[in-house]
């Protein structure tokens, strides 16, 4: 389990983050969203121990990951920019790692680097991109850890490499004690990988549930009712969120479906349906409980 | 998976991804070892038959000599190669540091950052050691090649190699500190280059200061060698410099061991020393520094203030003293252009390193307290010697506050060597010029320093004098002054009369007999080897000459020589100057007889060819005028040889100041001819005062 602990941190004048609290639990997939500059980067690089808070700690399965060296050997750090050393390829990246991680899979590298369709021995600074990602996640995966920390790793690769990644995630996960912990401004590239999402603004930590508490918690409900019942309804409903177009109401709101459909049905709608939230839909309605301008944080 | 990652794991994955620096030293020390050696050896056989010496056991020797010097580390190329290639090894294995996107990999391996950081150090001395054990074989097969490779020399370039090997350390923790503590490659490099030359900068301007601004200040004293040492021993480059420089002089069998155990360890500690610290040091900020330093000047920012506040009076004092110089090389006001060079150093500086830390223009102004007290401290330094403010050349203690006195002129520098053959004017004098009754040195002290606070009396000719003083309490104090030459000339009979000023006027007075050899000794037409004598009879000579020395009074030593003994150390070096051997020293003359040489200083025994008469008029400070050019004439015909040379009187006494009042001193001649022995002789001349034949007279425009 990694577990964030107050952890704050300033760069010069610029607040990185502050007083950030949060556990990772082991066998998900955590993701961290947040817009550019809210302390993404910053998190993972404490939880990967390359950099000290100034206040709190980060701890990696019950120890502190920036004093204790051997507690980085259970966790791979892949930054938005992955450093390969001049001139270097595939292979002796692999060599250089498989030196730290004891339980490096040459083998499973060879595998994957053959599924992905690149080179081993070809220079890296001749690939793409694309292709420097994928080799990063390769490497990490390869590394046999039980955390994969990755910064803005699924940006750059298209949606088919995207999907084999994310597949080879849910491989790890149900071979080994596998967590990735996944940072990115996007939340839709989030959505199906997730079980677990936290929400970094200005330095702090916004939010943080699982993925099913949202969606089972949260509803959309289009619906047509006479004006007499719009009232008996709003007030049976924990309504987060009201819209009305002419004499159809939309609203968004919290509690269990089945609750909801049975409220629903009293009030005798013309036309009622329940429609599934999607995970950014599911932030904008919890950010603006949370009194912050949505739209300002993700778009 | 958490299991320890071995030292030499790491170090060798360093060593693979820095293979390219070991390909560079292998490159550049095979530059600096085998092909040097091969185009130095073919250059002394050159120069040697270009001097048309073709004995084969003393090329060889020499070539030995040389070579042992060679692998000894006496070569500066080899040295160079060691420095820089440190330098290298630290910037190129440490700019990881300097990259957050390559930080980001490193920091978070599984290891600690200081086994990082020594593992570094480790694959660098290795990627440097391999290549130069390579190439130090190549060059001991070369010189078994060409014949010159003896059995000693494996050990002294072993040793040699380890003292390598331990100055590579020294100066690469320094470009590791200097790494460590910023963030940017061109800061680390810069850093590296401050860290190194700082302390020896700082001590040769802090030495340079007085001999600028005060006139009484001795370039020979001590704390002049203070500040030289303080140069060698404050950095590993200037004690590798100076290790470099002793080790080409000791090619000789077992000089070499000889000066390892004298001075050779001494630099090697210091230069390890200084590593140690900085590699302690550079360990305990690669634990602390943190990974977000990357892209800054300086990791700690706090450290910013400090360093400009130790930089800027060092560039400020540089930059006055450059600018004093421009000025007098142009004739201007010295001391407008230094304060000048100050000021402008000051702020051109202080924002040039505002720059590098920041990179704003907004924030030249920066760290205004460390500067304002940087200001305070160079102008501080600056008034201090250029107004005298401690009363360094007004310095007379009062008498009862001395307790003995020592005085040299500068007759005497040529001779004034101790007996480990060091030209050092002070320790000599100390060791055997001090005395208690000193009262005519007080007073030419006082001269001096009336000289100094008045200015030097017009139409008066002067003299340089050294006077050291030792208190009361120990202290020693040396100064210069300017005395008139008449004053000095009154008191030398005076001192003269004391044992100690002869036995410091005469070196050889204080040599054991058994350890000196007679060398030479020579009139104007002879010159007689006497090196052939056994070890009892120099002695003999010595112990005689020093009897007959030590009891001559001050106007017997006015008159000039009969002829003059040259001495020297057993193994030929030479002690001081010529000494004269007076028509007094009946016994010394007589063992000279004993082997055959009987003294003659007149110039009958030689067939003159020519007489050359140079009119040098002097300034009265005794130096050439540079208004008035000197003219010489040359005398071929035999009649005119004979109307020069009458008068002319040997010259090559030169101890006395009292003996200038003796000669005239403006006109200088030089005699060439032939000897009894058809030898071709050439001997400088002088004309009592008041005895110019009328040619020369003339030719000089004299009444």
């Amino acid at each position: 389990m990694i577990e964030l602990r107050g952890i704050s941190k300033k760069f010069d004048d610029v607040i990185a983050l502050t007083d950030v609290s949060g556990t990772i639990r082991e066998g998900s997939v955590f993701g961290l969203v947040g817009t550019n500059g809210a302390g993404k980067s910053t998190c993972l690089r404490m939880i990967s121990g390359v950099l000290k808070p100034d206040a709190g700690e980060v701890l990696v399965d019950e120890k502190n990951v920036y004093e204790d060296a051997e507690i980085r050997g259970n966790l791979f750090f892949i930054s938005d920019d992955p450093y390969y050393f001049p001139n270097a390829t595939p292979r002796e990246m692999m060599r250089y790692y498989a030196a730290y991680y004891n339980g490096y899979d040459r083998e499973r590298f060879s595998e994957l680097m053959g599924k992905f369709g690149l080179q081993e021995t070809r220079k890296i600074r001749t690939f793409s991109k694309g292709m420097k990602k994928q080799l990063s996640v390769i490497l990490g995966i390869c590394a046999n850890t039980k955390y994969l920390i990755c910064d803005e790793t699924f940006d750059g690769l298209d949606p088919v490499m995207r999907q084999a990644v994310k597949s080879i995630f849910a491989v790890e996960m149900m071979n080994r004690d596998f967590t990735p912990v996944i940072a990115s401004h996007n939340l839709r590239e989030l959505e199906d990988l997730c079980d677990h999402v936290g929400l970094l603004h200005r330095g702090g930590m916004l939010l943080s549930k699982d993925v099913e508490e949202l969606k089972s918690g949260l509803h959309r409900i289009q619906c047509a009712v006479k004006q007499e019942e719009k009232e008996q309804l709003l007030a049976a409903l924990q309504v987060v969120k009201m819209e009305q177009r002419g004499s159809l109401l939309m609203l968004t709101v919290r509690g269990e479906e089945r609750q909801i459909q049975a409220v629903i049905q009293q009030v005798h709608p013309v036309f009622a349906e329940i429609i599934p939230l999607t995970l950014e839909e599911i932030f904008v309605s919890e950010t603006e409980v949370a009194g912050y301008d949505v739209k300002d944080l993700l778009f | 998976m958490t299991s320890k990652i071995s030292y030499f794991n790491i170090m060798r994955q360093s060593a693979r991804q820095r293979i390219w620096y070991g390909a560079c030293m292998a490159l550049v020390l095979f530059i600096a070892l085998p092909v040097a050696a091969m185009l130095h050896f073919s250059g002394d056989a050159a120069e040697l038959a270009k001097r048309g010496v073709s004995d084969a056991g003393y090329i060889l020797d020499n070539m030995k000599t040389d070579f042992r010097a060679f692998v000894g580390g006496g070569y500066p190329l080899t040295s160079i190669a060691v420095g820089a290639g440190a330098l290298l090894a630290a910037w190129s294995g440490l700019s990881y540091l300097h990259s957050s996107r390559n930080l980001d990999l490193m920091h978070s391996l599984p290891v600690k950052r200081e086994k990082i950081f020594m593992a570094q150090t480790g694959a660098s001395l290795l990627l440097f050691a391999v290549p130069y054990a390579a190439n130090l074989l190549l060059v001991s097969i070369l010189g078994a090649l060409l014949g010159i490779y003896e059995p000693d020399m494996a050990g002294i370039s072993l040793a040699a190699f380890f003292v390598h090997l331990i100055f590579f350390l020294a100066v690469y923790f320094f470009g590791s500190a200097a790494m460590l503590l910023t963030g940017k490659l061109l800061a680390g490099i810069l850093g590296s280059l401050v860290l190194l030359g700082y302390l020896p900068g700082a001590a040769l301007l802090l030495w340079q200061l007085p001999s600028i601004f005060y006139s009484t200040y001795s370039r020979a004293s001590r704390s002049a060698e203070m500040a030289v040492s303080a140069a060698v021993y404050s950095s590993p480059v200037c004690s590798l410099g100076d290790f470099c420089v002793r080790a080409g002089k000791m090619g000789k069998p077992g000089a070499y061991w000889r000066f390892f155990s004298d001075k050779g360890w001494e630099l090697l500690a210091f230069g390890a020393a200084a590593g140690l610290v900085m590699g302690a040091l550079s360990w305990y900020l690669a634990r602390i520094r943190p990974s977000e330093g990357a892209g800054h000047s300086l990791v700690f920012r706090r450290t910013e203030g400090a360093f400009k506040l130790a930089l800027l009076p060092v560039l400020g004092i540089a930059g006055g003293q450059f600018f004093l110089s421009l000025g007098e090389l142009n004739g201007g006001a010295r001391d407008a252009w230094f304060w000048f060079g100050i000021v402008f150093s000051l702020i051109i500086c202080s924002a040039l390193i505002e720059i590098i830390y920041h990179f704003d223009r907004n924030r030249l102004l920066d760290h205004k307290l460390c500067t304002g007290i940087a200001i305070l401290l160079t102008v501080g330094i600056g008034a201090w010697f250029q107004m005298d403010l401690g009363g360094f050349d007004n310095f007379l203690p009062a008498a009862s506050r001395v307790k003995a006195m020592a005085v040299s002129y500068y007759n005497w520098y040529g001779s004034v060597m101790t007996e480990d053959g060091e030209m050092d004017v002070q320790t000599y004098l100390e060791k055997y010029g001090m005395m208690e009754a000193f009262d005519p040195i007080y007073r030419l002290a006082q001269e001096g320093v009336d000289a100094v606070r008045g200015g030097a009396p017009e139409d008066t000719q002067m003299t340089g004098i050294t006077v050291i003083y030792q208190m009361e309490n120990g202290q020693i104090k040396q100064r210069e002054y300017e005395i008139p030459t008449a004053a000095l000339r009154e008191t030398e009979a005076l001192l003269y009369e004391q044992e100690a000023y002869r036995n410091v006027m005469f070196p050889i007075l204080t040599r054991d007999p058994d350890a000196v050899r007679v060398m030479d000794v020579h009139d104007p037409a002879v010159s007689v080897d006497l090196m052939q004598m056994s070890s009892e009879e120099s002695a003999e000579l010595v112990r005689t000459y020093q009897e007959e020395l030590s009891t001559m009074s001050y106007e017997q030593l006015l008159e000039p020589a009969s002829a003059i003994l040259r001495f020297c150390d057993p193994d030929g070096s030479w002690i001081g100057n010529g000494l004269p051997v007076s028509r007094y020293f009946e016994r010394t003359l007589a063992v000279l007889k004993e082997r055959g040489y009987v003294p003659d200083a007149s110039l009958n025994n030689i067939k003159i060819s020519s007489i050359t008469v140079n009119c040098r008029p002097t300034d009265k400070d005794g130096t050439e005028s540079e208004a008035e050019s000197s003219d010489s004439a040359v005398y071929t015909l035999p009649d005119d040889i004979e109307a020069v040379r009458k008068n002319l009187v040997w010259d090559e006494n030169n101890w006395l100041l009292g003996l200038s009042d003796t000669f005239e001193q403006d006109i200088l001649v030089d005699v060439e001819g032939i000897n009894a022995q058809g030898e071709s002789v050439y001997i400088s001349c002088r004309y009592p005062r008041g005895k110019i034949p009328e040619p020369v007279k003339e030719f000089c425009g004299l009444d």
